[in-house]
């Protein structure tokens, strides 16, 4: 087991009654929290960031209690140390919080339980999603923000590694990012050439990527949904079907929002509700044929589809035999 | 776990179980909500009030003040009840969730930033627990024992509001170069006075000023307050005391809340706050505490809970029943209680020359004024509040009847002359106010439910026509819908007594008749 680096134990030693008698009050109200599970997260998840914000010359004798009682939040309830359900409360304390040791030292709780949050939310999503999150928010993280804008960026950096659900709120959010975070949190590079009207146009179409210079065409964007013995949603093939403009999708067990565009799909448990029409530009045909636009496309993978459901930005077809939901769209 | 950690112990989300949040878009800033608690205060998105508004409320029941009582009592399916005595007392094992009224209302205050007067013996908390509104809303202890104004006999206007600083007095050469010491309370968001009917009478008129209209003002100098929430204690709740309360400041007050007495079984909890020297004020905890930002929010959500129109029916059935007075006057408009209140006239000497109706049917005889428009307006944000702070989007029937007696108490005026408080079973309704409106508005909903106006509601549908607009209403139309009119009243008047509700629906026909008149002699002269 690694020892605490010396700006922890500096501030242990400092606290030492108070730090015990925080462990041993939680202990009283649990007591399946281990000592040793504790010491490890201290030494190999809270040591690191202590000693960023000492490297960083910031004082950590403000922040070192705050960081020490959420630790011991998170231990608690089995997000941090090593019976953890994810890694990735843990990586966003040693991948990203020791990147922005200055935001830790002044504002520990809010960033802490920000990112904590973070991260114990994308811990529920595809692996690939938070891999792109933790990048976008250490690149971000280079460019030293304010805190305000440190977090903005995390929000919209949710969206645009898969969580399409939050699209329109990010969307709103990264309208008051400056230019280069606006760009990294869209998986652009920093440099990149694009205005920010032009990205803001191109925002307004769903299944345009950012900063694309490539033609729209029909496409299969993505294969959602799946079979809840593997950790998906549905028990059994489901349905789709529009209302209110979204497109939703249910089971015997369950009503889900469909969410999707250029970054990803999502389905969002959702209240049960009935069909409505929705206008579409989209057409299907029993063959698998999608025509948009006065083009035409044939997928063969969604001929004779169980239901179809198509609205303003693209198709979502299920299949009598499947659990997934095939998403077709127009984009680039 | 210490005992101080024991007090700090807020009330685990949800605290009401089983309540489905309203749906609302996703928005990213969840993203930051989760087990590691609230991430920044100033994001106000990301909090949902209404639980914390009732972590605040369960925290102060369970560790602060102690009031194991559950006088707003709510249903959900049948509940057990039994009966005690000759008097036959009901006690009622509430099947849903329930409250104490001398912890909720209060909270509701500081939530819709009314006027709320606590009144009860001394030492029963009502001082703590507006203290405690007022730690609910970020300010320290120290500030808001600094802020409770102190009624007393000698409190001058100045003591109240500030003091002009004597250079700028001394070298003044007109109003406006006098500086004032304005006194810090005035700019807070939670208002104490304490024991107000101690205050001089005319001190209580710079008060009003304050309470009624949000200024205060010296030597023509004017200083605007914040909205707030006020908290005036009283040990009488008569108006006695010092000196008599006047009538204004009296008539601002929007909720009486009684302080009820302390259960000798808790006194084992007494002993253990002595013996760990432990006071609620002091352990607050900042997980229950409001900011700025927050309480408007509260105040917003608040005004969009929906009144549903059935709900909203009730109420007006219920206030129609008390302003009129028949022998008040001789034209229609007239016959209120209020015209013979200006005139000075004795009212019990009138109302015994009414005759033919039955008094006890007729709530409009067990009060001596009716439902102001001020009234009404706060009977609605407590009601809405009641409704948010059990986390509905919509105002329910029990919400209605459950907060009207709290808002009522000071404002409907006990006719004790009235033929109901002569019988035995009524006379404690005179000291309970509570339950005396509570069992008006259930006698008048029998009355609506009776009339059956949820399904034949003949008023509502001329409303409803009339609602749809003149705009190229035909002619013929018009004389239609004013032959109905004249029809409906014809038939009311065959045999009906006028009662408060009908009352009121003769002149809102009345008013239509009047519209579609006028309407028809424009259309007359435009052709």
């Amino acid at each position: 087991m690694a020892n605490v680096g010396e700006a922890l134990a500096r501030e242990l030693a400092a606290h030492r009654g108070t730090l015990n008698a925080m462990f041993a009050a939680r202990r009283g109200l649990d007591r399946t929290l281990n000592a040793d599970d504790f010491y490890r997260v201290l030494s190999e998840v809270v040591s690191p960031v202590v000693q960023s914000i000492a490297d960083a010359g910031e004082d950590t004798n403000a922040c070192a209690l705050t960081l020490y009682e959420l630790a011991l939040t998170l231990t608690q309830r089995g997000l941090l140390g090593p019976r953890a359900r994810s890694p990735h409360v843990g990586r966003a304390w040693t991948q990203l919080l020791v990147l922005v040791p200055s935001l830790v030292a002044r504002e520990p709780r809010a960033v802490v339980a920000a990112l904590s949050n973070a991260a114990h939310h994308l811990s529920g999503r595809p692996d690939v999603v938070a891999q792109k999150w933790f990048s976008t928010m250490a690149h971000v993280a280079s460019f030293q923000p304010t805190l305000s804008a440190f977090l903005d960026a995390g929000k919209v950096a949710a969206w645009s590694s898969g969580l399409a659900h939050f699209r329109a709120s990010a969307i709103q959010t990264w309208e008051n990012l400056e230019p280069p975070l606006a760009k990294i949190t869209l998986r652009l590079s920093p440099d990149d050439s694009t205005p920010k009207e032009v990205l803001r146009q191109q925002l307004r179409h769903a299944f345009l990527r950012p900063g694309s210079r490539d033609d729209a065409k029909l496409e299969c964007v993505h294969v959602t949904g799946g079979f809840r013995g593997f950790g998906q949603p549905f028990v059994e093939p489901p349905e789709v079907f529009t209302s209110s403009g979204q497109v939703f999708a249910r089971d015997s067990l369950g009503c889900f929002l469909v969410s999707a565009d250029a970054f990803g799909a999502t389905l969002e448990r959702a209240a049960e509700r009935g069909f409505e029409a929705t206008p579409s530009p989209f057409e299907y045909a029993p063959d698998g044929t999608v025509s948009a636009f006065g083009t035409k496309r044939h997928f063969p993978n969604i001929a004779n589809a169980m239901t179809v459901a198509c609205n303003r930005d693209f198709v979502a077809a299920t299949l009598a035999h499947s659990h997934q939901i095939w998403i077709v769209a127009w984009s680039c | 776990m210490t005992i101080q950690d024991r007090f700090r112990q807020v009330s685990q989300a949800p605290t009401r179980p089983g309540h489905e949040p309203t749906a609302a878009e996703f928005d990213v800033a969840s993203l930051y909500d989760g087990p590691a608690g609230t991430t920044n205060p100033s994001d106000e998105s990301s909090v949902a009030l209404d639980e914390k508004l009732r972590q605040a409320y369960f925290w102060i029941t369970n560790h602060a003040i102690i009031s194991p009582f559950y006088d707003i009592e709510y249903e959900d399916g049948p509940s057990q009840s039994f009966e005690f005595g000759d008097s036959k007392v009901r006690v009622t094992l509430p099947s849903d969730q329930s409250y104490s009224s001398y912890v909720l209302l209060p909270l509701l205050n500081l939530a819709v930033r009314r006027r709320c007067l606590l009144v009860g013996g001394p030492g029963r908390g009502k001082t703590v627990i507006a203290t405690l509104m007022g730690l609910l809303s970020g300010y320290s202890l120290g500030e808001m024992k600094r802020a409770i104004q102190h009624g007393q006999p000698q409190m001058t206007i100045s003591d109240l509001l500030g003091n002009p600083l004597p250079s700028t007095l001394v070298n003044a050469t007109s109003m406006d170069d006098v500086t004032i010491a304005w006194r810090k309370w005035l700019g807070m968001r939670v208002k104490i006075i304490d024991e107000y009917n101690r205050i001089p009478t005319r001190t209580q008129s710079a008060l009003l000023t304050v309470m009624g209209d949000n200024y205060a003002e010296i030597y023509d100098q004017i200083f605007e307050c914040p909205d707030a929430a006020w908290y005036l204690t009283a040990n009488d709740d008569a108006g006695g005391g010092t000196y008599q309360v006047v009538e204004a400041l009296r008539d601002r007050i929007d909720v009486v809340v009684k302080a009820l007495h302390f259960n000798t079984r808790f006194l084992s909890e007494l002993l253990m706050r002595i013996e760990a020297g432990i006071k609620p004020e002091d352990i607050v905890p900042p997980e229950i505490v409001f900011t700025e930002a927050e309480l408007n929010r509260v105040e917003r959500e608040i005004r969009a809970v929906v009144v549903p129109r059935a709900i909203r029916r009730r109420l007006e059935f219920f206030a129609s029943h008390f302003e009129f007075f028949e022998p008040g006057a001789r034209q229609l408009e007239y016959m209120t209680k209020d015209t013979v209140k200006v005139a000075s006239v004795d009212f019990e000497t009138l109302a015994s020359t009414e005759t033919g109706k039955d008094a006890v049917a007729d709530l409009g005889s067990q009060t001596l004024n009716g439902m102001s428009v001020r009234a009404l307006m706060t009977s609605l944000a407590f009601i809405k509040a009641m409704a948010y702070f059990r986390g509905a989007s919509e105002v329910s029937f029990e919400d209605v009847r459950q907060m009207l007696p709290f808002v009522l108490h000071d404002k409907l005026s006990q006719n004790v002359n009235s033929a109901v408080f002569r019988r035995a079973d009524t006379q404690s309704l005179r000291a309970d106010h509570v339950s005396w409106i509570r069992g008006m508005f259930d006698a008048s909903c029998r009355e609506y439910d009776r009339l059956d106006l949820d399904k034949d509601d003949i008023v509502a549908r001329f409303e409803e026509e009339f609602e749809a607009g003149l705009d190229g209403l035909p002619e013929a139309d018009v004389r239609k819908r004013l032959v109905a009119i004249e029809r409906t009243l014809r038939d009311w008047a065959k045999g009906r007594k006028l009662y408060g509700h009908l009352y009121d629906d003769v002149l809102k026909l009345k008013y239509l008749h009047q519209r579609y008149t006028n309407y028809l002699r424009w259309l007359q002269w435009r052709t």
